[in-house]
Protein backbone atom coordinates (compact mmCIF):
# COMPACT_ATOMS: atom_id res chain seq x y z
CA UNK A 1 0.00 0.00 0.00
CA UNK A 2 2.72 2.04 1.12
CA UNK A 3 4.41 1.49 -2.58
CA UNK A 4 1.22 2.14 -4.29
CA UNK A 5 0.62 5.60 -2.46
CA UNK A 6 4.39 7.14 -1.91
CA UNK A 7 6.56 5.68 -4.28
CA UNK A 8 8.63 8.35 -3.90
CA UNK A 9 9.63 7.42 -0.92
CA UNK A 10 11.25 5.05 -1.57
CA UNK A 11 13.80 7.27 -4.13
CA UNK A 12 15.48 8.57 -0.78
CA UNK A 13 19.33 7.51 0.00
CA UNK A 14 19.20 3.94 1.61
CA UNK A 15 16.20 3.31 1.01
CA UNK A 16 16.58 1.16 -2.11
CA UNK A 17 18.81 -0.91 -0.76
CA UNK A 18 16.94 -1.80 2.28
CA UNK A 19 14.62 -2.45 0.05
CA UNK A 20 16.26 -5.01 -2.33
CA UNK A 21 17.45 -6.56 0.69
CA UNK A 22 14.43 -7.19 2.26
CA UNK A 23 13.14 -8.39 -1.09
CA UNK A 24 16.13 -10.47 -1.65
CA UNK A 25 15.47 -11.71 1.93
CA UNK A 26 11.91 -12.75 0.93
CA UNK A 27 12.11 -14.26 -2.04
CA UNK A 28 14.99 -16.61 -1.33
CA UNK A 29 12.55 -18.51 1.18
CA UNK A 30 10.46 -20.59 -1.35
CA UNK A 31 7.75 -20.23 0.09
CA UNK A 32 7.53 -16.88 0.28
CA UNK A 33 8.83 -16.47 -4.00
CA UNK A 34 5.29 -16.05 -4.15
CA UNK A 35 4.69 -12.43 -2.78
CA UNK A 36 7.99 -11.47 -3.31
CA UNK A 37 7.83 -11.81 -6.94
CA UNK A 38 4.69 -9.24 -6.59
CA UNK A 39 7.77 -6.63 -5.40
CA UNK A 40 10.48 -6.97 -8.82
CA UNK A 41 8.40 -5.19 -10.73
CA UNK A 42 8.70 -1.76 -8.43
CA UNK A 43 12.23 -2.91 -7.91
CA UNK A 44 12.84 -2.19 -11.23
CA UNK A 45 11.36 1.17 -11.27
CA UNK A 46 13.16 2.42 -8.33
CA UNK A 47 16.14 3.91 -10.08
CA UNK A 48 13.81 5.95 -12.41
CA UNK A 49 11.90 7.34 -9.43
CA UNK A 50 13.08 11.02 -7.80
CA UNK A 51 12.32 12.17 -4.31
CA UNK A 52 9.46 14.88 -4.15
CA UNK A 53 10.27 15.67 -0.76
CA UNK A 54 13.30 16.16 -0.71
CA UNK A 55 13.31 20.38 -0.58
CA UNK A 56 12.20 20.34 2.73
CA UNK A 57 13.56 17.14 3.88
CA UNK A 58 16.04 16.69 6.58
CA UNK A 59 19.74 15.94 5.26
CA UNK A 60 20.19 11.66 5.80
CA UNK A 61 23.04 10.89 7.46
CA UNK A 62 25.19 8.61 5.31
CA UNK A 63 24.01 5.07 5.69
CA UNK A 64 27.29 2.69 7.61
CA UNK A 65 26.46 0.40 5.09
CA UNK A 66 24.45 -0.10 1.85
CA UNK A 67 25.08 -2.78 0.58
CA UNK A 68 22.20 -5.71 0.40
CA UNK A 69 24.32 -8.41 2.77
CA UNK A 70 24.42 -5.81 5.56
CA UNK A 71 20.29 -6.66 6.65
CA UNK A 72 19.45 -10.17 7.39
CA UNK A 73 16.01 -9.85 8.54
CA UNK A 74 15.18 -13.81 7.92
CA UNK A 75 17.49 -15.85 9.29
CA UNK A 76 14.95 -18.78 10.72
CA UNK A 77 13.64 -21.95 8.67
CA UNK A 78 10.68 -23.71 9.88
CA UNK A 79 12.76 -26.54 11.61
CA UNK A 80 14.78 -24.60 13.51
CA UNK A 81 14.19 -24.74 16.90
CA UNK A 82 16.84 -21.94 17.96
CA UNK A 83 14.68 -19.34 15.46
CA UNK A 84 14.13 -16.05 17.20
CA UNK A 85 12.31 -14.00 14.59
CA UNK A 86 13.83 -10.89 13.15
CA UNK A 87 16.93 -10.20 13.87
CA UNK A 88 17.87 -6.88 13.41
CA UNK A 89 21.15 -5.78 15.07
CA UNK A 90 20.43 -3.39 17.94
CA UNK A 91 23.85 -2.58 18.29
CA UNK A 92 24.47 -1.45 14.32
CA UNK A 93 22.88 1.98 14.08
CA UNK A 94 20.87 2.39 10.56
CA UNK A 95 20.34 5.69 9.35
CA UNK A 96 16.96 6.34 9.35
CA UNK A 97 14.76 8.19 6.44
CA UNK A 98 14.44 11.48 8.04
CA UNK A 99 11.63 13.86 7.50
CA UNK A 100 10.93 12.63 3.86
CA UNK A 101 8.11 10.60 5.55
CA UNK A 102 4.80 12.38 5.67
CA UNK A 103 4.62 14.89 7.68
CA UNK A 104 1.48 12.37 8.51
CA UNK A 105 3.88 9.59 10.18
CA UNK A 106 6.60 9.73 12.50
CA UNK A 107 10.16 9.15 11.30
CA UNK A 108 10.79 5.71 12.16
CA UNK A 109 14.06 4.30 13.63
CA UNK A 110 15.21 0.82 12.84
CA UNK A 111 16.85 0.05 15.98
CA UNK A 112 15.19 -2.40 17.59
CA UNK A 113 14.26 -0.94 21.05
CA UNK A 114 14.07 -3.48 24.42
CA UNK A 115 10.16 -4.12 24.79
CA UNK A 116 10.55 -6.75 27.58
CA UNK A 117 9.20 -5.72 30.88
CA UNK A 118 11.09 -5.53 33.54
CA UNK A 119 9.09 -8.35 34.66
CA UNK A 120 10.03 -10.42 31.82
CA UNK A 121 13.78 -9.46 31.83
CA UNK A 122 13.69 -10.65 35.76
CA UNK A 123 12.70 -13.68 34.47
CA UNK A 124 15.68 -14.26 32.04
CA UNK A 125 17.63 -13.19 34.80
CA UNK A 126 17.11 -14.79 38.11
CA UNK A 127 20.13 -13.88 39.71
CA UNK A 128 19.50 -10.04 39.37
CA UNK A 129 17.22 -9.02 41.81
CA UNK A 130 14.16 -7.24 39.87
CA UNK A 131 15.08 -3.34 39.71
CA UNK A 132 11.89 -2.12 41.54
CA UNK A 133 12.92 1.52 39.90
CA UNK A 134 13.62 1.85 36.14
CA UNK A 135 17.38 2.35 34.57
CA UNK A 136 18.76 -0.38 36.15
CA UNK A 137 22.17 -0.58 34.17
CA UNK A 138 22.47 -4.23 34.40
CA UNK A 139 19.17 -5.13 32.81
CA UNK A 140 19.99 -2.78 30.31
CA UNK A 141 22.82 -3.86 29.54
CA UNK A 142 21.77 -6.65 27.66
CA UNK A 143 20.34 -6.45 24.71
CA UNK A 144 16.75 -7.38 23.40
CA UNK A 145 18.16 -10.19 20.79
CA UNK A 146 19.86 -11.72 23.84
CA UNK A 147 16.67 -11.56 26.15
CA UNK A 148 14.60 -12.58 23.64
CA UNK A 149 16.96 -15.73 22.92
CA UNK A 150 17.45 -16.46 26.87
CA UNK A 151 13.29 -16.11 27.73
CA UNK A 152 13.11 -18.80 24.22
CA UNK A 153 15.89 -21.45 26.22
CA UNK A 154 13.55 -20.96 29.29
CA UNK A 155 10.57 -21.67 27.52
CA UNK A 156 11.83 -24.97 25.42
CA UNK A 157 13.41 -25.81 28.75
CA UNK A 158 9.81 -25.40 30.51
CA UNK A 159 8.46 -27.43 27.65
CA UNK A 160 10.62 -29.91 28.62
CA UNK A 161 10.07 -30.71 32.21
CA UNK A 162 6.86 -32.95 33.42
CA UNK A 163 3.58 -30.62 34.05
CA UNK A 164 3.20 -32.35 37.05
CA UNK A 165 5.97 -31.94 38.42
CA UNK A 166 6.15 -27.94 37.76
CA UNK A 167 1.96 -27.81 39.37
CA UNK A 168 2.86 -29.34 42.32
CA UNK A 169 6.23 -26.85 42.71
CA UNK A 170 4.08 -24.02 42.04
CA UNK A 171 1.19 -24.85 44.64
CA UNK A 172 4.48 -26.05 47.35
CA UNK A 173 5.42 -22.68 46.52
CA UNK A 174 2.08 -20.78 46.87
CA UNK A 175 0.83 -22.69 49.54
CA UNK A 176 4.18 -21.89 51.59
CA UNK A 177 3.14 -17.90 50.99
CA UNK A 178 -0.95 -18.57 51.79
CA UNK A 179 -0.11 -20.25 55.10
CA UNK A 180 2.11 -17.09 55.76
CA UNK A 181 -0.50 -14.34 55.77
CA UNK A 182 -0.72 -12.46 58.59
CA UNK A 183 -3.60 -10.34 58.74
CA UNK A 184 -3.51 -7.33 60.80
CA UNK A 185 -5.72 -7.75 64.03
CA UNK A 186 -7.62 -4.22 63.82
CA UNK A 187 -9.26 -5.07 60.14
CA UNK A 188 -9.70 -8.71 60.79
CA UNK A 189 -12.98 -8.61 63.13
CA UNK A 190 -16.29 -8.14 61.85
CA UNK A 191 -19.75 -9.06 63.95
CA UNK A 192 -21.63 -11.85 62.76
CA UNK A 193 -25.19 -12.47 64.41
CA UNK A 194 -27.11 -15.58 63.30
CA UNK A 195 -30.74 -15.91 63.57
CA UNK A 196 -30.71 -18.37 65.99
CA UNK A 197 -28.05 -16.63 67.93
CA UNK A 198 -30.52 -13.59 68.56
CA UNK A 199 -33.07 -16.17 70.18
CA UNK A 200 -30.25 -16.58 72.45
CA UNK A 201 -29.37 -13.43 72.69
CA UNK A 202 -25.64 -14.61 71.75
CA UNK A 203 -23.60 -12.97 69.47
CA UNK A 204 -20.11 -13.73 68.10
CA UNK A 205 -17.46 -11.98 66.36
CA UNK A 206 -15.38 -14.07 64.53
CA UNK A 207 -12.12 -13.31 63.15
CA UNK A 208 -11.92 -12.57 59.10
CA UNK A 209 -8.42 -13.89 58.52
CA UNK A 210 -7.81 -15.68 61.72
CA UNK A 211 -4.30 -16.63 62.93
CA UNK A 212 -3.47 -20.62 62.72
CA UNK A 213 -3.84 -21.52 66.15
CA UNK A 214 -7.11 -19.60 67.31
CA UNK A 215 -9.54 -20.41 64.71
CA UNK A 216 -12.96 -21.02 67.06
CA UNK A 217 -15.45 -18.04 67.63
CA UNK A 218 -15.31 -16.54 70.24
CA UNK A 219 -18.32 -14.10 72.13
CA UNK A 220 -16.56 -10.63 73.01
CA UNK A 221 -17.97 -7.98 74.76
CA UNK A 222 -18.66 -5.83 71.50
CA UNK A 223 -21.28 -8.24 70.05
CA UNK A 224 -23.24 -8.12 73.82
CA UNK A 225 -23.88 -4.41 73.12
CA UNK A 226 -24.38 -4.52 69.57
CA UNK A 227 -27.15 -7.52 70.50
CA UNK A 228 -28.36 -4.72 72.84
CA UNK A 229 -29.05 -2.14 70.28
CA UNK A 230 -30.53 -5.12 67.41
CA UNK A 231 -32.78 -6.40 70.06
CA UNK A 232 -34.10 -2.89 71.46
CA UNK A 233 -33.64 -0.39 68.58
CA UNK A 234 -31.24 1.94 70.53
CA UNK B 1 0.94 -13.65 34.85
CA UNK B 2 3.87 -11.84 33.36
CA UNK B 3 6.27 -14.62 33.64
CA UNK B 4 3.34 -16.56 31.25
CA UNK B 5 3.24 -13.61 28.98
CA UNK B 6 6.39 -13.94 28.64
CA UNK B 7 6.61 -17.25 27.93
CA UNK B 8 4.23 -17.10 25.33
CA UNK B 9 5.22 -14.03 23.40
CA UNK B 10 8.71 -14.55 23.39
CA UNK B 11 8.25 -16.66 20.50
CA UNK B 12 7.81 -14.75 17.16
CA UNK B 13 5.88 -17.23 14.97
CA UNK B 14 1.90 -18.03 15.56
CA UNK B 15 2.92 -21.90 15.84
CA UNK B 16 5.21 -21.64 18.22
CA UNK B 17 3.20 -19.58 20.40
CA UNK B 18 0.29 -21.99 19.92
CA UNK B 19 2.52 -24.69 21.29
CA UNK B 20 3.37 -22.48 24.39
CA UNK B 21 0.24 -22.29 25.17
CA UNK B 22 -0.56 -25.70 24.61
CA UNK B 23 1.65 -26.50 27.17
CA UNK B 24 0.66 -23.83 29.78
CA UNK B 25 -2.91 -24.96 29.56
CA UNK B 26 -1.80 -28.27 30.18
CA UNK B 27 -0.14 -27.19 33.50
CA UNK B 28 -3.22 -25.23 34.11
CA UNK B 29 -4.99 -28.57 34.34
CA UNK B 30 -3.06 -29.75 36.77
CA UNK B 31 -3.09 -26.77 38.71
CA UNK B 32 -7.00 -27.40 38.93
CA UNK B 33 -6.65 -30.50 40.14
CA UNK B 34 -4.71 -29.54 42.95
CA UNK B 35 -7.42 -26.50 43.54
CA UNK B 36 -4.87 -24.18 43.12
CA UNK B 37 -6.99 -21.53 42.03
CA UNK B 38 -4.84 -18.77 42.26
CA UNK B 39 -2.00 -19.85 40.27
CA UNK B 40 -4.80 -21.16 37.62
CA UNK B 41 -5.93 -17.17 37.12
CA UNK B 42 -2.56 -16.28 37.03
CA UNK B 43 -1.93 -18.71 33.62
CA UNK B 44 -5.47 -17.99 32.21
CA UNK B 45 -5.09 -14.15 32.62
CA UNK B 46 -1.87 -14.62 31.20
CA UNK B 47 -2.79 -16.35 28.20
CA UNK B 48 -5.93 -13.85 27.78
CA UNK B 49 -3.63 -10.77 27.95
CA UNK B 50 -1.05 -12.45 25.61
CA UNK B 51 -3.60 -13.06 22.90
CA UNK B 52 -5.80 -10.75 21.05
CA UNK B 53 -9.89 -11.66 19.71
CA UNK B 54 -8.87 -13.09 15.68
CA UNK B 55 -5.31 -13.54 16.72
CA UNK B 56 -4.21 -16.75 14.54
CA UNK B 57 -2.51 -17.94 17.87
CA UNK B 58 -5.51 -19.52 19.42
CA UNK B 59 -7.05 -20.38 15.86
CA UNK B 60 -4.01 -23.07 15.55
CA UNK B 61 -4.08 -24.09 19.13
CA UNK B 62 -7.86 -24.58 18.63
CA UNK B 63 -7.09 -26.50 15.88
CA UNK B 64 -4.07 -28.45 17.26
CA UNK B 65 -5.56 -29.13 20.54
CA UNK B 66 -9.50 -28.68 20.80
CA UNK B 67 -9.76 -30.63 24.11
CA UNK B 68 -7.24 -28.01 25.90
CA UNK B 69 -9.31 -25.07 24.17
CA UNK B 70 -12.50 -26.37 25.73
CA UNK B 71 -10.62 -26.16 29.56
CA UNK B 72 -9.50 -22.95 28.66
CA UNK B 73 -12.72 -22.27 27.89
CA UNK B 74 -14.63 -23.42 31.04
CA UNK B 75 -11.71 -21.90 32.84
CA UNK B 76 -12.67 -18.51 31.61
CA UNK B 77 -16.04 -19.03 32.50
CA UNK B 78 -15.52 -20.55 35.97
CA UNK B 79 -12.97 -17.42 36.45
CA UNK B 80 -15.21 -14.30 34.95
CA UNK B 81 -16.45 -11.50 37.47
CA UNK B 82 -20.05 -11.95 36.60
CA UNK B 83 -22.32 -11.82 39.61
CA UNK B 84 -19.19 -11.09 41.94
CA UNK B 85 -17.11 -13.81 40.48
CA UNK B 86 -20.60 -16.26 41.63
CA UNK B 87 -18.92 -19.53 39.56
CA UNK B 88 -15.50 -18.93 41.11
CA UNK B 89 -17.20 -18.98 44.94
CA UNK B 90 -19.76 -21.77 44.31
CA UNK B 91 -16.74 -23.95 42.83
CA UNK B 92 -14.55 -22.81 45.95
CA UNK B 93 -17.73 -23.21 47.95
CA UNK B 94 -17.72 -26.87 46.79
CA UNK B 95 -13.66 -28.00 46.72
CA UNK B 96 -13.22 -30.71 48.79
CA UNK B 97 -9.87 -30.72 50.80
CA UNK B 98 -7.46 -28.05 50.72
CA UNK B 99 -6.59 -25.38 48.36
CA UNK B 100 -5.12 -22.07 47.36
CA UNK B 101 -8.05 -19.25 46.70
CA UNK B 102 -7.52 -16.78 44.03
CA UNK B 103 -6.68 -13.73 45.90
Amino acid sequence: MWIRDYPYDFAVRGTAGALSALIKSIIAKTYLLHYGSDFLPFLEMLPNLTDKDAAWALKAEDPAEESDDSYSIFDDDDGDDDTTGPELDATTPRSSPPGTRSPRSPTLSRERKPSLTLHAKSFVMPNNSPPPYPGNTEISDLSAKQLIKELVKVAQEVNGIDSEEIAQEITRIEARMFLDIEVCARYGYFLLCFDSCFSQGIGYSIPLFPARKNRRPTPSPVSTKYQTILLTGE
Amino acid sequence: MSRVVSLILCHDKPRARAKQIEKLVDIAQKLRTLNNYSALRAFVAGINNATFPGDITMDIFKAKAPEHAKNLQSWDLLLQHIRSHRSYRMALKNTKGACIPAL
